[in-house]
């Protein structure tokens, strides 16, 4: 008898031991690829190492939209496709919306991460209702990037701040280089900061605003630069052209600079984001939520891993494979990050301009408002379309997709 | 036991699986689809019922109607030079040249070529600003157009690329129809002195009806299904000009989690297939002279 007590003490032990140690897998779905797909796989490489609780498995979905899809398929299955997602800030409230993902503010060490954010992070995941349901994590909002060598054709010696110097700019330009001095986008990011820089909103009250005078004086404005040739629209193929000199400045992404120094054969140069009255820039990108199917100890694991990325250190290393602004006011105080800023210039602005930044709008109806005004600005600004109808007619019909704004 | 049903019941097993196959990854969809578009389903919560209100959102969307006559044109476009040029590639390639497996080859080539690697190359060969394209007709001195960022030209360039990515099955197919005919008919029409252009147009092309059917039925299927090229090359733009209907389902599907308008859309895209499917066979019966 007592052989076999000790002979079950000893399984039982072993057995707790093992659960204790053993390690909790996650799945960590995220949508980059190419080189910050590898700078991802590297971070999770980096965090298996670092400690022996989790061992986080990298799911490469394509795209932010291949994201949502296998979290879509997930939900339907009733087996979560991550435990990890990254998802593109407007996605989320309608993820959130159908409970599919953890309310983070019940996890433990909450309030002290969320308060490490710039607050500009901190209104972008938080709901209404106080929820939090993602954390920030790969942000970057638009800079001005310039070809020295064509401004100086056109006596320019240093870039347009505002947008009626771009304007003027542009005009001189394309007026002594013959190419065309901007590339501007119906993607409405960068016009949402102009829209915002100039005293008016995108959406507000249930509805798009892009008809009202502050909104509609930035579009009659843009379609301007289109009209006297002095603009082209953005397209996959601007950053090709801007490396061959065929257009001289675009507004891009700071997160862009990596692959634009990578293929731009000359020296260019990045500004701040022209704005008109104010200066304003819009925040993009993506922030990790955790799946609300996943177990307890899975969630509780994708929190040790999502707070493990938001850490100082982890951050910079971040930043310096992807250049994505920094998160935390904590990073850009970092001594390492100051001096990798001042060996990469242009960088900087991306976290200066954090001081005047605002969240993309998120709601519901605005994904797909996005595209409705892709249509109407593509019609304005190649087709000549007539601004005031297009912008009326637009207006009308995306009203149905904000009925749930409040 | 009647005859006829011991036969199915000694078929049965050998049916079986397939049938499975066919229920499971076919007609389930197909019936689930059907209900999904009755419904307000968008993958985030169980569906509710909503009749035919997807189909009237439809039907009063002039996005829809616009979506549906590019769809048209596209698949017109498309399926009219692939049976044209498929044709006349089909006698270049069955003629008896030195270059004979090298244009067989060539011509079938951008088949295989994957749909992502197609779009990489069209968008770097019609780039209007240093694409090789633009730059050639620079050389002529004419101004190249924005191919595909220019509402007046996209939809027309992407059925050029369609065309070059999906003649060659086509081409393959007429080739096959080409050397399955009687020598005889044509040497018989030579002797009696008919030129080679009235042997092909009296002769040769009546008795390619019936690959023509197969061919055209294929095209125009794949066509008005068509979206990744879109998706790869345009999006659906610029100014909505190739907002294919394959492209629209994707995006209300995947985009916009619309699974109910999806499913309506996929419904109307069926019917309209079905539709095209019994016209052609009808009008096959009537005017293809089967050997």
């Amino acid at each position: 008898m007592p052989r076999l007590l000790i002979l079950s003490a000893t399984l039982l032990t072993a057995t707790l031991l093992s659960t204790a140690s053993a390690k909790t897998e996650i799945t960590f779905l995220y949508g980059l690829g190419g080189e910050l797909g590898k700078a991802i796989e590297s971070m999770i490489k980096d965090f298996n190492a670092a400690q022996n609780d989790v061992t986080v498995r990298g799911e490469f979905a394509n795209t932010y939209e291949g994201v949502v899809q296998k979290a879509l398929a997930g939900i339907a299955a009733g087996q979560p496709a991550g435990d990890v997602m990254q998802l593109e800030v407007a996605y989320v409230p309608r993820i959130a919306a159908s409970g599919a993902l953890v309310n983070l503010k019940a996890l433990p060490g909450f309030q002290t991460s969320f308060n490490a954010f710039w607050p500009v992070f901190k209104t972008q995941v938080s709901r209404e209702d106080g929820a939090v349901y993602s954390m920030p994590w790969n942000n970057s909002n638009p800079v001005l990037y310039y070809n020295p060598e064509l401004l100086k054709k056109a006596g320019l010696s240093a870039p347009p701040r505002t947008y009626p110097e771009l304007r003027v700019a542009a005009r001189k330009i394309t007026a002594a280089t013959g190419v065309p001095a901007i590339a501007l986008s119906s993607f409405p990011w960068v016009l949402e900061g102009a829209v915002w820089s100039n005293g008016g909103e995108m959406v507000d009250n249930g509805k798009l605003l892009l008809d009202q005078p502050a909104a509609k004086a930035v579009i009659t404005d843009w379609a301007g630069f289109f009209r006297d040739g002095s603009a082209v629209l953005q397209s996959p193929n601007t950053r090709a052209d801007f490396a061959a000199g065929k257009v001289a400045m675009l507004m891009d992404s700071v997160a862009g600079r990596p692959g634009l120094k990578a293929s731009v054969p000359f020296k260019f140069g990045t500004a701040p984001l022209p704005y008109y009255k104010k200066p304003v820039v819009p925040v993009g990108g993506a922030t990790l939520g955790i799946s609300k199917g996943s177990s307890a100890d899975k969630q509780q694991a994708a929190w040790t891993f999502i707070r493990w990325l938001a850490q100082p250190q982890q951050q910079f290393t971040w930043i310096k494979m992807s250049n994505y602004v920094p998160i935390t006011r904590t990073t850009t105080n970092l001594p390492a990050y100051k001096t990798y800023v001042a060996s990469e210039k242009g960088l900087e602005i991306g976290g200066q301009q954090l001081s005047y930044a605002r969240p993309r709008p998120s709601t519901t109806g605005y994904v797909q408002g996005t595209q409705e005004i892709i249509k109407s600005l593509d019609r304005i600004f190649l087709q000549d379309a007539p601004i005031d109808a297009t912008l009326s007619d637009l207006v009308q019909r995306t009203q149905p997709l904000f009925k749930d704004t409040k | 036991m009647p005859g006829a049903l011991l036969e199915l019941l000694r078929a049965a097993p050998y049916l079986l699986p397939a049938l499975l196959i066919f229920v499971v990854f076919t007609y389930y969809p197909l019936a689930r689809v059907l209900y999904l578009s009755l419904t307000d389903a968008d993958m985030l919560s169980a569906p509710n019922w909503v009749g035919l209100a997807n189909y009237r959102q439809l039907l009063a969307d002039r996005e829809f109607w616009s979506s549906l006559g590019i769809t048209a044109v596209f698949a017109v476009g498309v399926t009219a030079l692939e049976v044209g040029l498929g044709l006349a590639l089909a006698f270049l390639m069955n003629a008896r040249t030195r270059t004979q497996s090298l244009l067989r080859g060539a011509v079938f080539a951008p088949v295989v070529v994957s749909l992502a690697a197609t779009a990489v190359i069209w968008n770097y060969l019609l780039n209007p600003n240093s694409g090789p394209v633009n730059r050639l007709l620079e050389g002529l001195g004419i101004a190249g157009p924005g191919w595909l960022s220019d509402p007046q030209t996209a939809l027309a360039s992407v059925i050029l690329v369609a065309v070059w990515k999906g003649v060659g099955l086509p081409a393959v197919l007429f080739l096959a129809g080409l050397q399955g005919l009687p020598a005889e008919l044509e040497e018989a029409a030579a002797i009696d002195g008919a030129s080679r252009a009235t042997i092909a147009r009296r002769i040769t092309i009546p008795l390619l009806a019936p690959t023509t059917v197969v061919v055209v039925f294929i095209s125009l299927i794949g066509t008005f299904q068509s979206y990744g090229l879109v998706l790869l090359l345009t999006s659906g733009g610029p100014a909505g000009a190739t907002n294919l209907l394959g492209y629209s389902i994707y995006q209300n599907a995947f985009v916009f989690f619309q699974m109910g308008l999806a499913s309506a859309l996929s419904v109307v895209l069926f019917a309209l297939l079905l539709t095209l499917g019994i016209i052609q066979l009808k009008l096959a019966e009537r005017r293809v002279h089967y050997q």
